[in-house]
């Protein structure tokens, strides 16, 4: 390696001096002749200075980097806008509405009624509506059917949800109190296509629920002031097979799930033999049967709303049989907790002596 | 001054003294975006106290500074590196001739070696022809410290540049012995 000057600020001016190629100073020149650091020194400096400045870059390459530049300037600029956010925030609010819509919160602005009644025809829909300003304000509004006078009408009202008597055809709305006669029937038809017959006597109330997009509940209300036994019956009532209730997967032979899937299936099996006989109400064997059903293909939902309609029965016996049937149904499902105070009432004032054992053991088991 | 005249005036300067401060690195243009977009926000504030080219080399020093602090503790961090020390990146082919372009790129990487405030020191004083003054100025510290830098800078360039066949001892020695 080269030594090092003895003199550094001398050396300081020589290389300045050589870095701008000046005329050197006496002083420096003298320096410079003795000093062998100083001369590679200058020179290094020289072509340092000479190599820098010829690898500059051209006006070429400055302008398209400021085109890069100012490109990416721009999309800096536009990536930080507020706005981005918008379409995000906007699906956020479509994906809150659909799931406040599923679970029923809302509605869906299309199946709402006011939309449905917006589509009556005036006739229809001021009858309706005159009907519906009757009920009370404390009710919800409950009114006999509008049947629908012209031609012209009647096509409107089959194209929608409709019952057909053989008084006429009137559209299905929310509040439809129907009373059939004995010997009267109804064709409901439901916004989905399905279609279902009601036989009189009796009395039937349609209602919409949010829990049930486009579709329709009915319940059957026996007339308190009519015989509650329809005339028309199912010639022959649906067969409830021994075992309805599939072997549950959770519990084994000697489990209490396991205890309570074969209580259900005797009761089920009773209670529609109970309602599978003679003066037999349709609608509760009909239920009956589509739980029986649903355990079959062990399908813990359809049972359960077979069970909840059968519940509201105005039969006591009917309706105690299949909460305790439902109460059985979860405590097969492992939710004996949630079923104890139903358990508790059932083996208190249970409608039969038959419910009240059977609630009884099961508080006790 | 509107905001596209004032970039059309500085850009072209900050982006040849970004060069001299750092090369063709592969983050050069970043380092200019970065240095740009600071000169663009500020330059209301500029007060006219020092040649702008003064302030816009401030303003790259300053840049190049954290950002290369940045890059050493991100070094650090993932042990990429034990000291945490910047590679040299080669400069992009667009020079006319080849023994000139690597001459002028064996000179850069021996400057990138250095530490950043003695490169800045030897790159504005040796190489683009500042004075001290204002170096100084660029730096915001004493003359006696750009001085000292200036010097040491150079010990540790000579030191790099030792072996070198165009800018080494005996090269230069040897020139000068043939003069």
């Amino acid at each position: 390696m080269n030594p090092q000057c003895s003199e550094p600020d001398l050396q300081m001016a020589v290389l300045a001096e050589a870095r701008d190629a000046g005329t050197l100073t006496p002083d420096c020149a003298l320096h410079l002749e003795g000093c062998a650091a100083c001369q590679t020194a200058a020179e290094r400096m020289r072509r340092m200075v000479s190599t820098w400045s010829a690898d500059q870059v051209d006006d070429d390459a400055v302008a398209a980097a400021a085109t890069r530049f100012q490109a990416r300037r721009v999309a800096a600029h536009a990536a930080a806008g507020w706005f981005d956010v918008v379409p995000f925030a906007l699906a956020g609010v479509a994906a809150g509405y659909l799931l406040l819509a599923s679970t029923g919160t809302i509605g869906l602005p299309w199946k709402t009624r006011p939309a449905i009644d917006a589509q009556l025809p005036t006739a229809v829909r001021a009858s309706t509506a005159a009907v519906a300003s009757s009920a009370t304000p404390n009710d919800s509004p409950r009114f006999a059917p509008v049947f629908a006078a012209t031609d012209e009408g009647v096509k409107w009202v089959r194209a929608r949800p409709h019952i057909e008597t053989t008084r006429g055809v009137a559209p299905l709305v929310d509040g439809l109190r129907l009373q059939l006669n004995q010997g009267e029937s109804a064709s409901v038809a439901l916004a989905d296509g399905r279609a279902s017959k009601v036989e009189g006597p009796c009395l039937v109330e349609f209602w919409s629920t949010p829990m049930e997009v486009g579709g329709w509940r009915i319940l059957r209300e026996e007339s308190a002031a009519e015989p509650s036994v329809p005339v028309a019956i199912t010639p022959t009532a649906p067969a409830v097979p021994e075992s309805a209730v599939p072997s549950n997967k959770k519990g084994g032979p000697g489990s209490r799930e396991g205890g309570a899937a074969a209580a259900l299936n005797e009761t089920v099996s009773s209670s529609a033999r109970d309602v599978a006989g003679p003066g037999a109400n349709q609608v509760s064997v009909r239920a009956w049967a589509r739980a029986a059903a649903a355990l079959r293909e062990d399908d813990f939902d359809a049972a359960d709303r077979a069970f909840d309609e059968l519940g509201h029965a105005l039969d006591p016996a009917t309706r105690d049989a299949a909460r305790l049937a439902r109460a059985q149904l979860w405590i097969s499902r492992g939710r004996e907790a949630a079923v104890r105070p139903v358990l508790e009432q059932l083996a208190q004032s249970g409608a039969t002596p038959l419910v009240r054992q059977r609630a009884a053991e099961f508080l006790h088991r | 001054m509107s905001s596209r005249a004032a970039s059309n005036e500085v850009f072209p300067l900050v982006y040849r003294q970004m060069r001299s401060l750092v090369g063709n690195r592969s983050d050069f243009d970043d380092l200019v975006q970065i240095a740009a977009e600071q000169v663009l926000r500020s330059f209301s504030s500029f007060e006219g106290r020092s040649k702008l080219s003064t302030w816009t080399y401030r303003i790259c020093y300053l840049t190049v500074l954290r950002h290369e602090r940045w890059y050493r503790r991100w070094l650090r961090r993932f042990a990429l590196a034990e000291r945490g020390d910047v590679e040299s990146q080669s400069p992009a082919l667009d020079e006319p001739t080849l023994e000139e372009f690597e001459r002028a790129g064996r000179l850069r990487r021996a400057v990138e070696r250095l530490s950043p405030k003695r490169r800045t020191v030897i790159v504005l004083h040796d190489l683009e022809g500042h004075s001290v003054e204002e170096i100084a100025g660029i730096v915001a510290t004493k003359l006696l410290t750009v001085r000292s830098r200036l010097r040491d800078g150079r010990r540790d360039l000579a030191r790099i540049l030792c072996a070198d066949p165009y800018f080494g001892d005996e090269a230069c020695r040897f020139e000068e012995n043939e003069r």
